[in-house]
């Protein structure tokens, strides 16, 4: 007969194993060093705070439809590679991964940021005509060298003055309590 | 996938095709990278739908439709609001094409047969090699066999078969050839006249289906319910003769239950009686002066007095219409009854007004016969035929003769077929070419003289299919055999031919390009007009009578001892499969039949006096026995069926068209001897006796209704015309007078301007309002402009919300109140609106031992009721759905809020709080929740076409109607957008949209202008359960009956 499995060293084993994962979730999302690493390193800073690139520029569907829109390819190429050949910035890394793609006419798998359950629905038009700025809910993505986003820690210490919005139900909540507007869960949960 | 390509090989195959469409946009959910375009495509705006007007080509209707598209995936079908044909609507068939295109069993590439069932994948060059070399060498022996073909694909055909030396062969099992010969021989036309049910006040049907499957089902549909459905204090008549009641005969106001195989005759004794009474014989005299009235009401089982009546009533000054016969009821004299309905219409004065010769159903223009489709088989099975290049016809499943196909078929050397399906002919094939699906295709298709409608892709292929057109152009480039044409593709080709042909009869001006962008904007075209529509019209009449002199009228003879337990068998077409084409498709499967409530399975319908003679009841497996064979399969107990009468539906028993056709129920067609009616050709699908016997094994049904009877609960109500009309006067709704009958066309269809109305671009462009101008914030001022809009200022406290009224879980004035109202008059019971919910709303197909369990997932279901018996049997049909409560007995009993009231009217239900504990559907007293059991899975690709914009439900969740909530709020983002509340119509539920009959109409019951507060303001207006003070949201307008007993006076106001 088999002998039964020592408790203990299971217990042991599965909290190892619990905790393994969970620092590679961890660093996958990005939260150690500060933001999600992207196949090309864009850099928010400097698209939009140095060279005050409009927001829509590039995500140009955020007034219409309830997705943001991510840029094709070619919107970046339009400024980068004008006529096929580059232009701005052609000496650092992340353009020539950029020429790379372009070349091949291969899309760049960017990493997803945000990810709203199935069951919540984010109408970005409905927050955009309503005078909303992306920074209200994005944080200001002008001064962002990499995405930040919020990492379930409670303080705001990690973060100096500007921490991530938590994306959670309770502070969109309180944003629609503020602004008076309707927050009966079929609003978004449908 | 029975014969040889495995899954796995399947799903490689697969995974590769959908990772080569590349259309994923983002979206919300699921994927952990975010793929963007390379180059942005025109048309796609993540997040956004985009529309695309096409063509059904489902069934040889030809239906006009708007495909609503995400990301580049077709996610939702619905009726092209400027078609002729369908008027905005579609059948349950039409909402289930997307379920043909993302058919897991479809076959993926082109495939050579190595062995008995396996297969081999090729490349498209390949296969069009082995193609082109295999006619090379069987050229002068090459028969192309295929569907209905009209339009370019017809000439391209043609073409290709006068380039090949080829010969063609077209069939469609339902081709209406006794119909096309009774017209031949009467009018001097191979075609079938458009019926006009919207100007027709009485309607006889002879067995024609024209609710289902009989030419044209949406658009008879939809003009017939305008013509019959009360209206201002009037309605129409319309009375069913047969033997046994399809969909169509439930909805009559009356129904003649005939001995099978008299039909004819009641025609001419009707004829007879109206030329006694006055009418003008019309070159019939002496047809009809040799009709024996008392012998046919005899022969027929109806009394004279009776078949009086009939002839009175439908003598109404050219507003009457008779048609049939259909396919349920080709008996071996259909082209008498076709002969003997015509001279019925002239004699009363229809020819030109209700039936339109002018304007012909091009259907059945040209198509063979199945009495052709026998001669193939002989000169196959003589070795005849070299090669046989299969487009549509599915032959080994669609023929009595299974022996004799199977036969012809292994005859033939080479067998190549276009087929998108490994159907059961298809399996005998050596070379497969799949098709593309018709939403992936360009094309045109010609539903009726004058009507050219357009076929575009709406996405891009889904599999590694090819189109049968740009098959034949480039096989015949290969064999160097040229066409007439300089196109290289099918594109090509379709706009030389619009170019050359119709556009230019079209009536629209501009460039070809300007004509065809408008074109493919309206989804067809009037024209090119055909030289027959100005040919001389023959005969009349006069030539039915001298066609029916020389036959000898008798009633048509049913093979088969009579006997006790031996019925005459009634073999008739589905209105969920057609003639069986579409029983792959899983939404249509799980649809419960609009008149037996089975799923996914076959049944025979028997009288229920017969079947407690034999001890039967639903539920029974019994045994069907004629000369061709016997199957088992479970009995049905239907009031609308004569006691000498059984009948089957055609569709199901498929042994290979994917997993969900296979295996399921009988194929009925197999029970008939293949017997062509000797003047048509036709396939007789009712001919047999069969023999009857009970096995005693009884197996629970797959039936979503275990019911028929309302147990006095008034539930679906009726009234009759009487009290309609007083109960309308007393609220001050206009009634016109009974006798004067309407000179003015019927009342434009009114109200609601369907989603998509704004053409190729779908729905209506939002204007930018000017933008509120606001003091900027400090933090973001380096970013200002950054999109055009600015912060908005707020001051409000936490505390101040929410404003007084809109306390949790009540309605606010301030809001709209979203309801409905449901005419039943209008409803045919149909069931197309349960696809269509289906489709919206990704509901999960539970499959036939969870249904069978009452667990089908329906959201909608349309209620199915008999009244009365024999003569006075009425079918009431109700859609029942999420009633939205005003004091709804879901709501308090949920332990953790996820049913609660929202402040628009909305009963809603929140699938994220929902812990499962079922106490709000124990308390519905409508059962309007389902339960979802566990986690519905769609096989790749079906899961393409979930709708992003609903959530897909898990286990343990709660689910139920949200007046598509998704729509309204959609329509609510347009109208800010847009600085504005939204209108009325301006959301419309997938039910309310597909509805032919216009049934349901859908708004904001509060505005006392909106057209639901009008229609729900009807005198016949009810709720349902009304004494349970459930508030509900929901007024159903009663059914005006002819069968209705008189209110009790207190109730008549």
């Amino acid at each position: 007969m088999a002998k039964p499995p020592n408790k203990v060293l299971l217990a042991g084993v599965g909290a190892v194993v619990l905790l393994v994962v969970l620092a590679v979730g961890a660093f996958a999302m990005g939260v150690f060093g500060g933001g999600i690493q992207q196949p090309i390193p864009f850099r928010h800073d400097i698209h939009a705070g140095t060279n005050q690139i409009p927001c829509m520029y590039c995500h140009t569907s955020a007034d219409r439809s309830v997705d943001a829109g991510i840029p094709a390819v070619q919107v970046c190429a339009g400024c980068h590679i004008p006529g096929g050949a580059p232009l701005i910035a052609a000496d650092s890394a992340g353009v020539k991964q950029l020429v790379e793609y372009w070349r091949e006419q291969k899309p760049i798998p960017w990493v997803r940021v945000y990810d709203l359950p199935d069951h919540a629905h984010f109408p970005h038009m409905r927050h955009v005509n309503a005078g909303l700025q992306c920074q209200e809910c994005h944080g200001p993505v002008e001064t962002m060298r990499e995405i930040q986003v919020w990492d379930g820690a409670a303080t705001d210490l990690r973060y100096g003055v500007a921490r991530p919005n938590t994306m959670q139900m309770g502070w969109c909540v309180d944003c629609h309590r503020k602004r008076q507007v309707r927050t009966d869960c079929f609003v978004c949960h449908y | 996938m029975s014969n040889g390509l495995d899954r796995r090989e399947f799903l490689r195959v697969l995974g590769v095709t959908g990772a080569g469409a590349g259309l994923t946009g983002c979206g919300t959910g699921g994927a952990d990278r975010l793929i963007p375009y390379v180059v942005p495509a025109e048309d796609i705006v993540p997040g956004m739908s985009t529309w695309y007007r096409t063509t059904c080509r489902e069934c040889p209707a030809g239906c006009g439709m708007n495909i609503r598209t995400r990301e580049g995936r077709a996610v939702k079908a619905e009726g092209n609001p400027l078609s002729p044909i369908s008027h905005g609507r579609l059948c349950a068939r039409g909402q289930a094409s997307l379920h043909g295109l993302y058919d897991p069993d479809r076959v993926p590439r082109p495939l050579a047969r190595r062995g008995a069932g396996d297969w081999d994948p090729l490349t498209w060059d390949e296969a069009e090699r082995q193609l082109a070399a295999q006619l090379q060498q069987q050229r002068g022996r090459i028969v192309l066999l295929t569907g209905n073909y009209t339009g370019t694909l017809d000439v391209l055909a043609d073409g290709f078969v006068q380039a090949l030396g080829a010969r063609r062969v077209r069939w469609e099992p339902f081709a209406y050839e006794p119909l096309r010969a009774a017209n031949r021989m009467v009018f001097g036309i191979d075609a079938v006249p458009v019926h006009d049910f919207g100007n027709a006040d009485v309607v006889i049907s002879f067995g024609a289906d024209f609710l289902e499957t009989w030419l044209s089902p949406v658009d008879y549909a939809s003009s017939w319910v305008q013509s019959h459905a009360y209206s201002q204090g009037r309605t129409g008549h319309m009375v069913w003769v047969g033997p046994h009641q399809s969909l169509t005969g439930m909805n009559a106001d009356e129904w003649l239950p005939i001995r099978p195989g008299t039909e004819h005759l009641v025609a001419l004794a009707i004829a007879r009686l109206m030329v006694d009474d006055g009418a003008n014989a019309g070159g019939a005299g002496g047809t009809l002066g040799r009709v024996d009235v008392a012998n046919a009401a005899e022969r027929a089982g109806v009394s004279t007095e009776r078949l009086r009546q009939l002839a009175r009533i439908f003598a109404a000054n050219g507003r009457s219409l008779a048609v049939g016969p259909g396919v349920g009821s080709t008996h071996a004299a259909a082209t008498a009854v076709a002969a003997a309905v015509a001279i019925l219409n002239q004699v009363a004065g229809n020819i030109g007004s209700t039936v339109r010769l002018e304007r012909r159903e091009e259907l059945a223009a040209n198509t063979g016969s199945y009495a052709e489709m026998q001669q193939l088989l002989q000169v196959m099975q003589q070795g005849g035929v070299g090669a046989l290049l299969i487009h549509g016809p599915n032959p080994l499943y669609n023929m009595p003769e299974n022996d004799e196909v199977e036969a012809a078929l292994a005859a033939v050397p080479f067998i190549a077929s276009f087929s998108p399906m490994l159907d059961e002919t298809s399996a005998r094939a050596h070379l497969l070419l799949p098709d593309h699906h018709f939403l992936e295709s360009w094309g045109d298709y010609v539903p009726r003289t004058g009507v050219t409608a357009l076929l575009q892709p709406v996405m891009v292929p889904v599999f590694q299919t090819k189109q049968t057109g740009d098959v034949m152009l480039s096989v015949a480039r290969r064999l160097n055999a040229p066409l007439a044409t300089q196109a290289n593709t099918y594109y090509d080709f379709l706009r030389e031919r619009w170019s050359r042909d119709v556009l230019p009869g079209s009536g629209i001006g501009g460039t070809f390009d300007e004509a065809w962008s408008e074109a493919l904007r309206t989804g067809y075209v009037e024209g090119p007009a055909t030289p027959a529509a100005t040919a001389p019209i023959t005969g009349g009449a006069a030539a039915a009578s001298a066609m029916l002199a020389s036959m000898n009228i008798m009633e048509a003879s049913f093979t088969g001892e009579p006997g006790e337990d031996s019925f005459h068998l009634i073999v008739y077409p589905s209105y969920r499969f057609f003639d069986g084409r579409l029983s792959n498709r899983p939404w249509l499967q799980e649809l419960p039949d609009p008149i037996s409530k089975f799923s996914w399975s076959s049944w025979v319908e028997i009288n229920p006096a017969v079947a407690e003679r034999l001890g039967i009841d639903t539920g029974h497996i019994v045994e069907v026995e004629t000369s061709r064979g016997a199957v088992q399969l479970p009995a049905w107990l239907h009031p609308g069926i004569r006691e000498d009468t059984i009948a089957i539906q055609m569709g199901q028993g498929h042994e290979g068209l994917g997993r969900y056709a296979n295996d399921r129920g009988v194929n009925a067609i197999r029970l008939l001897q293949p017997a062509a009616e000797p003047l048509s050709g036709a396939l007789v699908t009712a001919q047999m006796r069969a023999r009857l016997r009970n096995t005693g094994r009884w197996e629970r049904p797959v039936q979503s209704s275990l019911t028929s009877d309302q147990h006095g609960r008034e539930i679906a109500r009726r009234m009759n015309l009487e009290d309609a009309r007083h109960r309308d006067e007393a609220r001050g709704l206009a009634v016109l007078p009974l006798a004067a009958a309407p000179q003015t066309p019927l009342p434009v269809r009114e109200g609601e301007a369907p989603a998509g109305d704004a053409g190729h671009g779908g729905r209506p462009e939002g204007v930018h309002g000017e933008p509120d101008v606001h003091p900027f914030d400090a933090r973001v001022d380096n970013l200002q402009g950054a999109g055009g809009w600015m912060p908005a200022e707020v001051d409000a406290s936490p505390q101040g919300w929410p404003p007084p009224g809109t306390h949790y879980g009540e309605y606010s004035e301030a809001h709209p109140r979203w309801a409905m109202a449901i005419d039943l008059e209008r409803c045919i019971g149909c069931s197309a609106c349960v696809t269509a919910c289906y489709a919206e709303n990704n509901i999960g197909i539970v499959g036939p031992e969870q249904i069978a369990k009452g667990r089908i997932l329906h959201w909608l279901r349309i209620e199915r009721y008999f009244e009365g018996e024999g003569d006075g049997l009425e079918t009431q049909f109700l859609p029942m759905l999420c009633q939205h409560c005003g004091n709804a007995p879901c709501e308090p009993v949920c332990p953790v809020y996820a049913a609660y009231h929202t402040p628009d009217g909305l009963n809603a239900q929140v699938y994220n709080r929902c812990v499962g504990t079922r106490y709000c559907a124990n308390n519905c007293p409508y059962k309007v929740r389902v339960f979802n059991w566990f986690s519905h899975e769609w096989p790749e690709p079906l899961n393409w076409q979930l709708n992003p914009d609903v959530t897909v439900r898990e286990k343990g969740v709660m689910e139920k109607c949200t007046f598509c909530v998704q729509r309204i709020r959609d329509a609510e983002n347009t109208a800010r957008r847009e600085g504005r509340g939204a209108r009325d119509g301006e959301v419309t539920p997938a039910c309310a949209q597909t509805c032919p009959g216009e049934a349901i109409v859908f708004g904001n019951i509060k505005d006392p202008g909106s057209r639901v507060a009008r229609v729900a303001a009807s005198g016949r207006g009810y709720r349902v359960l009304e004494g349970l003070n459930t508030q509900s949201a929901i007024t159903y307008l009663r059914n005006v009956s002819v069968h209705a007993e008189p209110l009790p006076a207190a109730e008549a106001h």
